[in-house]
């Protein structure tokens, strides 16, 4: 270790404003930088999840309607039958 | 020669490249840039006329050297993408155009940091820092004209033709900042070019860089992987990783 | 132009009439002024024929769009910079330029500005049609005339020094030739990507 104590390790040489200044700069600046990109990468792929949570209930409210239709068209088919039927006896 | 390459057109395959490549990038680079900054920092003997303060060398060099690089490798990545058409290619110039401002940036910071005790004042528009300047300008245009424009497509051929129009220009600029402040000399002269550095003050500085080199390309390995993953959002691939990237991290 | 010419009156006003000081800034102070004015023109060099189609008409048709660039181009110089030229004699006059500085001025304004429009209208192919495309195409397009900017107005000094400018204006000979050159297959380029 080059220095004797780490008091002289912070100041420096008197220096410690600028010396620190530009490390502190320096990491803070990698750092922003790093937690952009990774922060970004996790909310890119919660995206795709929550678009195909969405996807996936547009199908299951389609596919509900269409049922829904299916029994309400069956329905009438056979109140209609049995009026016919009705009619002929 | 270059069939090697053909594959990673494919967005696809390049970003499980990027993903298998990114631990061993990111844990090292993060290694190498502490052990060498604190090797520099406390272990490298003191500058007989910077004292202390010299030490700003290892951040400053390292991110000049590195800003310079990774403009080159920019316009490396347009002029691939706009002669052969490849657009990982634009995704990979940029991926690096954000890296290459920051670092121009941390260089233009620890410039100034360093330039207050030697000259005395803050800002001094020596050759060096001049050119870092502009180089910032260069970068923050290429990023800002893609963002311009709505179709990546288009966006990623024009941003790549300022690239081109940048690094043409990058050598004259260089020379002709040089050539304005040597006409213009002033009482100071930026003390580092090229001194001979002791051994002892020499690995750390070496190692910094490389650290720095390391940790810039994790970095470019993420924003890589977000600009694949930003034109591939739709595709079946995408969807199955977020599944299985979800899945994992409920696991733990 | 008149607006120039008042913006070049302020810097007298501004600075105190000492002859030797505006000695010193003049030829900077005009050549930014043609870098102004430059840049203001260009972003109404494609803007309405873009506006109206004919742009696009001008794309489709037969003739050689890099010759149409360079038409183009030609229009701009005469309309933004040729004026601020001709009127250069009464800048240097208010400027304070002695006579050996006017003609290293002159010099270099007719050799450098067509460069100004000729990398100028790179950019602007690109970026015409976008939105605050103003600023944007200053941002791409100032670091590329900063050399220019640098030899142009050390000539000037140097010929108030009584020195040689031969290498300057070598050197801004070489780059208009060089642009002269390149840059309309530029433009043509990079209106094929804006317009696609």
């Amino acid at each position: 270790m080059h220095f004797d104590d780490i008091s002289s390790f912070f100041d420096m040489g008197g220096y410690g404003l600028y010396v620190w200044l530009s490390f502190g700069a320096a990491s803070l600046s990698l750092l922003v930088l790093w937690l952009d990109s990774f922060l970004s990468k996790r909310t890119l792929l919660t995206q795709v999840l929550s678009e195909q949570a969405r996807q996936a209930r547009i199908k299951v409210a389609a596919e509900q309607s269409a049922a829904a239709e299916k029994s309400a068209a069956a329905e009438k088919s056979a109140t209609a039958e049995q009026r016919t039927h009705g009619e002929e006896i | 020669m270059w069939k090697w390459l053909h594959p990673y057109a494919k967005p696809e395959h390049t970003y499980y490249l990027c993903q298998r490549l990114l631990p061993w990038f990111s844990l090292l680079g993060l290694a190498v840039i502490l052990f060498a900054s604190v090797w520099g920092l406390a272990f490298a003997p003191t500058d007989y006329q910077q004292s202390e303060a010299y030490r700003i060398i290892y951040v400053h060099v390292p991110s000049a050297v590195l800003s310079k690089s990774l403009y080159s490798a920019m316009a490396i990545a347009a002029f691939v993408g706009l002669v052969w058409q490849v657009k990982t290619s634009f995704m990979a110039m940029m991926a690096l155009a954000p890296i290459g401002a920051t670092v121009t940036f941390v260089s233009l910071v620890t410039g100034a940091a360093w330039g207050k005790p030697m000259w005395g004042t803050w800002w001094e528009w020596d050759a060096r820092l001049t050119s870092q300047l502009i180089l910032l300008f260069l970068f923050l245009g290429v990023i800002s004209l893609y963002k311009a424009f709505e179709d990546k497509q288009q966006a990623g051929k024009a941003a790549g033709v300022m690239a081109m129009v940048g690094v043409i220009n990058l050598p004259i600029i260089h020379y002709s900042v040089q050539w304005w402040n040597t006409l213009h000399q002033g009482a100071t002269i930026m003390k580092l070019g090229k001194p001979s550095m002791p051994p002892e003050m020499l690995w750390p500085l070496l190692l910094s860089i490389l650290g720095w080199a390391l940790v810039s390309a994790a970095i470019f390995l993420l924003r890589m992987q977000n600009e694949i993953l930003q034109r591939e959002i739709r595709r079946p691939w995408v969807v199955a990783l977020a599944n299985k990237s979800s899945t994992l991290s409920e696991g733990t | 132009m008149l607006f120039f010419i008042l913006v070049i009156s302020l810097f007298p006003l501004a600075v105190g009439p000492e002859p030797k000081t505006l000695q010193l800034i003049g030829p900077g102070v005009i050549w930014v002024a043609a870098i102004l004015s430059s840049l203001l023109g260009l972003e109404r060099l494609f803007r309405d024929d873009f506006q109206d189609g004919s742009l696009e008409q001008l794309m489709l048709s037969n003739t050689s769009l890099p010759a149409a660039a360079l038409v183009k181009v030609l229009a701009h110089w005469l309309t933004s910079i040729l004026p601020l030229i001709i009127l250069s004699p009464l800048l240097a006059l208010f400027l304070h330029l002695n006579e050996p500085m006017y003609w290293a001025l002159l010099k270099t304004l007719l050799l450098g500005t067509p460069l100004l429009s000729l990398i100028g209208a790179i950019a602007v192919g690109l970026t015409v049609g976008l939105n605050r495309g103003g600023v944007l195409l200053a941002l791409l397009l100032l670091p590329v005339f900063i050399p220019l900017l640098i030899f142009a107005t050390s000539a000037v000094e140097s010929a108030s020094m009584q020195l040689q400018y031969s290498a300057q204006l070598a050197i801004i000979g070489a780059m208009f030739l060089l642009s002269l050159a390149l840059a309309p297959f530029a433009i043509a380029y990079a209106l094929r990507v804006s317009q696609t």
